[in-house]
């Protein structure tokens, strides 16, 4: 690693947006330690204290001209359309005139025929195609949690401005150009449906949207235990530790029978078998028997976990009254060094 | 149609022209993975330019070669699948048996020729594949190794297998999702799967990135759980201000009305009423009498109930495209909740040419999505996916310096095969 330790040590990055999209990606970038500066303070106020606190711990604030910053940056992340960045001074052209590199995450596309449509978090998860397999047949489908088009789009922005870092260390092309549009980040993630959607084919029932909200079938549902509810999610490959599991080995005899395997009889045995259990003793028998098993986790479940604490997730911000609070810091654990702490 | 087997048809190189300046032009990926979340990151490797070598058991395919085969009777369903080719356009593919030494010795050779090593097994499965990490960075230290495991590889969950669902509920999104008051709800699609292909995807291209600044490859393990926590880290958060999230449904915690709607074609709109401006606006539109209490979003808060009514009752006399177009003009925000078959025709999406049309042996031409980085003019040119097999004389040749009479051993043994093996589907 280098001697900081820090990936993006030395690399400036204009942050002009504040969606979700652009927050959480410039998190990330500053975590592996990019100079992050935040373009319009009033970006910033638009946050709750729970957002900033998470999204900003480690940026500054841009002082002095945009303009000016944004020319000196590597790179500008933003969420603003075309017509909006040239009207503060940092359209295409010129940035590209400074070799910036310019990261664009929009819900429709940073210029063209949807790029001035209003859209929101519900709006943008409804037009990417995945909300449509979210919810209870017969009911309106229904929105993650979280923002998750943005969410998704954040991750592509993180790549999109290491790929463009890469290229101008290797190709020597300082103004790269990348547009990103939430749209798209979710149509081109749709597991199956996509590309039997895509060619007109007939979808297999159970990909098609909201098969039956959260229990497809007996193997693949969520159950209530003693204190929560548990998830069961076997594939043929898990059905001997699952019946090994369930304590009943002679039931694999029918392991083939499709119309079995997904019944209401079985399902009400899973359930039987699960309800008396808590949490906790349901995950020691999935560990025990390597079974794909889990339950449905609430923060305080996450937080107090010394497994999720061991693979160093964590990072302290400090929060109101000067009080430690843990954020998810690095995407993926390695020795590359991820601080959100600044002097 | 009788389709030729790969060895037939001979190799179809599916690598970007030399002196492409993708990011990735010149850098060559091992894929060990299956399924979705380390084919979707693979995916984007290759997107980016670089060389993607896909290793499949000829005995244990990659299992989405059996799912959206349009006609279950062709010849070699296996290289006729919808979502294999989605996901693994424009890679090379070698199919070989990993438990033979030959090989073991293929894989590790390819290993150490690459930049990057990209698997998402179990931890602890590629080790005994003969790919530690120790044993691969003594012998080559600038390859890097990036494993994507659901949890973890630490004790006390290394062994514990997990799918999109599962890693989701791990994760916490499962709990804070649901209907209104009701009770946590999974979501719809694997949603860890291309999570953690994205994130996957990101830590391969920072070992890149890094490797220019230091020489040296690192090795980086990709949890999903844990990505996925990241994505609700302002939840996390507020829990510990005392401030948890309740399940809402659709509804928004400062912005409203906000929901899904039902349209007289049987399809659902999605709206937001964002500000009190665009209110007015709304409730001109939908025909809702004005009244005080609903000027400010904390009154219409209140009375959310009441207006979902009047809202799906107008909604309903409309076709959703219409309902849409109409809200869009008014500047309220607005979609269809569209599903894939509606982005054929979708005007963004046609514009921005998300699909692209590519030529197959046996399905004819196929529509496959385009890049979603979209680096200026240099966007790769969208190639089907490999056939099984399809690559292994030109990888082990072009790669590994093999001879034809080796290449032809290897094929006899039945160490290398461009059909499945064992009755493998």
């Amino acid at each position: 690693v280098t001697e900081s330790g820090f990936p993006l040590e030395g690399v400036t990055v204009v942050e002009f947006g504040s969606s979700k999209a652009v927050k959480l990606a410039t998190h990330f970038l500053a975590g592996y330690g990019a100079t992050v500066l935040i373009g319009d303070p009033a970006d910033a106020e638009a946050l709750d204290e729970a957002q900033r606190l998470y999204f900003d711990a480690a940026k500054g604030v841009v002082e002095g001209p945009l303009v000016e910053s944004a020319e000196a940056a590597d790179v500008v992340v933003t969420d603003r359309t075309v017509a909006a960045r040239t009207e503060a001074g940092i359209g295409p052209e010129s940035l590209a005139a400074s070799g910036t590199i310019v990261v664009a995450v929009t819900p429709y596309g940073e210029a063209g025929v949807g790029a001035d449509w209003p859209a929101s978090e519900l709006t943008q998860f409804a037009s990417g195609g995945q909300m449509a397999s979210l919810g209870d047949r017969g009911r309106e489908p229904l929105q993650a949690y979280g923002n998750q088009g943005e969410s998704q789009a954040a991750l592509h922005v993180v790549g999109a401005v290491i790929a463009a870092l890469i290229r101008r260390a290797r190709f020597g092309i300082a103004d790269s150009a990348v547009d990103i549009s939430v749209q798209e980040v979710q149509a081109s993630a749709l597991e199956l449906f996509g590309g039997v959607a895509f060619n007109g084919d007939t979808v297999p029932d159970a990909f098609m949207p909201r098969p039956n909200g959260s229990a497809l079938h007996a193997l693949w549902a969520m159950y209530e235990c003693a204190d929560g509810l548990v998830g069961v999610h076997v594939n043929t490959p898990n059905l001997v530790p699952f019946f090994t599991a369930l304590g009943r080995p002679d039931l694999l005899e029918k392991a083939g029978d499709m119309e079995f395997l997904q019944s209401d009889e079985l399902r009400e045995l899973v359930s039987e078998w699960i309800r008396p259990m808590t949490k906790a003793q349901f995950m020691e028998i999935a560990s025990e028997y390597g079974a794909p098993f889990s339950y449905v986790a609430e923060p305080v479940d996450l937080l107090d976990s010394e497994i999720v604490a061991s693979t160093g997730l964590w990072r302290e911000v400090t929060g109101p009254d000067g009080v430690a609070i843990k954020v998810p810091g690095p995407m993926s654990e390695s020795p590359l060094r991820f601080d959100l702490a600044r002097p | 149609m009788t389709m030729p087997t790969a060895s037939q048809v001979g190799t179809a190189p599916t690598g970007p022209a030399l002196g492409d300046t993708l990011p990735l032009t010149g850098i060559r990926v091992l894929d060990l993975t299956m399924v979705w979340a380390g084919p979707f990151a693979t995916k984007l490797l290759a997107d980016l330019g670089a060389e993607v070598i896909k290793v499949e058991g000829a005995g244990r395919l990659d299992l989405t070669r059996g799912l959206g085969v349009p006609d279950p009777d062709v010849e070699q369903p296996w290289n006729n699948a919808r979502y294999f080719n989605e996901f693994n356009r424009n890679k090379y593919d070698i199919a070989l048996d990993p438990r033979t030494e030959a090989g073991k010795r293929i894989l590790f050779d390819l290993a150490l020729a690459s930049d990057i090593v990209i698997d998402n097994f179990r931890p602890h499965v590629v080790e005994r594949m003969g790919l530690s990490w120790d044993r691969l960075h003594a012998e080559n230290s600038r390859v890097s190794m990036i494993s994507m495991p659901a949890y973890s590889s630490h004790a006390g969950e290394d062994k514990l297998p997990g799918y999109g669902p599962n890693v989701e509920e791990m994760s916490g999104i499962t709990h804070f999702t649901g209907y209104l008051g009701e009770a946590p709800h999974k979501l719809g699609i694997s949603y860890g799967d291309p999570v953690a292909g994205l994130g996957g995807a990101a830590a391969a291209l920072l070992t890149i990135w890094n490797r220019e600044r230091t020489g040296e490859g690192i090795r980086m393990e990709v949890s999903q759980r844990n990505l996925l926590i990241s994505l609700i880290g302002e939840a996390i958060v507020a829990a510990q201000l005392g401030r948890e999230p309740q399940r809402m449904g659709n509804r928004h915690p400062l912005h409203a009305p906000q929901g899904v709607y039902p349209t007289r074609d049987e399809r659902w709109v999605a709206l937001t009423v964002q500000s009190d401006d665009a209110w007015s606006r709304f409730a001109q539109l939908a025909g809702i009498t004005p009244r005080a209490d609903l000027g400010a979003a904390v009154g219409r808060q209140s009375a959310h109930d009441e207006l979902d009514e009047a809202i799906a009752a107008w909604s309903s006399q409309l076709e959703g495209a219409h309902a849409v177009e109409k809200l869009r003009a008014a500047g309220v925000a607005a979609s269809l909740v569209a599903d894939a078959r509606d982005f054929l025709d979708d005007p963004v999406l046609v514009e921005r040419r998300f699909l692209a049309e590519v030529p197959h042996e046996s399905l004819g031409t196929m529509k496959i999505s385009t890049p979603s980085w979209r680096f200026e003019e240099s966007q790769r040119e969208v190639h089907r996916a490999p056939f099984l097999g399809e690559h292994n004389e030109d990888v082990l040749r072009r790669v590994l310096g093999y001879s034809s009479e080796q290449i032809e051993q290897l094929r006899a043994e039945g160490v290398i095969a461009d059909a499945p093996l064992g009755g493998a589907k």
